[in-house]
């Protein structure tokens, strides 16, 4: 079992920008490009990736 | 340009409830997920964060997808609510539960959740038994996150639980065999023993596909539990459209509706 402290610490570092390590070598580039931003910055991410989708979903309709 | 699921978990914390971003949000806020369509939450289990969560929604026009009522009676017992609306052309899917499947237990999500910079939001461990899910791929997201909790954190139990893919779990292995000796999955024990590749790969796939039938399983009895529900949820939604109810009315017929639920 893994401390819960330990794991709350860990998870606090990943809301920070961060540098996904070398060992990782099949995560993929959005993810890469991802984990370097603040916050902000990823749900700003993610909120254009919402249009594009909702623009998509109205191109389908 | 704004987020509308981070938007709206402001607008529930504002207005006093005890929300915590959960599934795919809460991956986009820890940096592995690049894009979620809906919105997950873990509500506190409280007649006042359900009821200011209930006017939010109101406020917007939201609506009921099938579901229960959004109250601790049915909370409580495992049930989830799901809610929609639009906004900026926009459909949004909010889903609520406060007793999510495969978790460490109520108190531990709470007491473990994480708060920073205006993002509430359940542990990374956590986050990865929330997504222990029916779905392939959400198998992929788990690998991801114990990839960088594993390597970047360097917590080495949760890279040797829950790494989903052969070359990196072997190479945990080696990093850290005295932790690896102790681990009791199955693929870390196959390649302690120098199993061949294709046991520990087989090993992999047979554990992610029991999680998968142990979830499948869990949504089957709960299909199986509402299904008259499921037939009254359909007449109300339709007289719903027709009457241009609004989400409180919905409710209240709802509270009377989903008593079989209980």
């Amino acid at each position: 079992m893994v401390n819960a402290s330990l794991i709350k610490k860990a998870s606090i570092h990943l809301l920070e920008p961060y540098t996904i390590p070398a060992e990782c070598p099949y995560l993929s580039e959005d993810q890469r490009e991802l984990s370097k931003l603040n916050l902000e910055e990823r749900a700003n991410w993610m909120a254009e990736w919402l249009l594009l989708a909702s623009q998509t979903d109205k191109d389908d309709e | 340009m704004n987020n509308p699921y981070q938007q709206l978990h402001q607008e529930f914390v504002n207005a006093g409830a005890n929300v915590l971003l959960s599934s795919g949000q809460a991956c986009v806020m820890y940096g592995i997920a690049a894009f979620s369509k809906d919105g997950d939450w873990i509500i506190e289990e409280t007649t006042k964060s359900c009821n200011v969560v209930l006017s939010v929604l109101d406020q917007k026009n939201a609506y009921y997808r099938l579901g229960a009522p959004l109250d601790i009676l049915w909370l409580s017992k495992s049930w989830t609510s799901h809610f929609e609306y639009k906004e900026g052309g926009m459909r949004i899917r909010v889903d609520f539960c406060s007793r999510p499947p495969r978790t460490k237990g109520i108190n531990k999500i709470w007491e473990n959740a994480v708060h920073k910079k205006g993002v509430d939001i359940v542990d990374a461990e956590t986050l990865i038994l929330l997504k222990q899910t029916r779905r392939v791929r959400d198998y992929s997201i788990i690998g991801a996150l114990a990839e960088v909790l594993g390597y970047k954190e360097n917590i080495p139990e949760i890279a040797l639980e829950y790494l989903q893919d052969f070359e990196l779990l072997k190479r945990a292995v080696e990093k850290w065999p005295d932790k690896a000796k102790k681990s009791q999955r199955a693929p870390v024990r196959l390649l302690l023993s120098d199993a061949n590749r294709k046991e520990v790969v087989a090993a992999i796939a047979i554990e992610q596909d029991e999680k998968i039938q142990q979830d499948e399983s869990r949504i089957k009895q709960m299909i199986e539990k509402s299904k008259t529900y499921q037939k009254k949820f359909a007449v109300l939604k339709a007289e719903w459209k027709k009457q241009a109810s609004s989400l409180l009315d919905q409710h209240r017929q709802l509270i009377n509706a989903a008593e079989s639920l209980l």
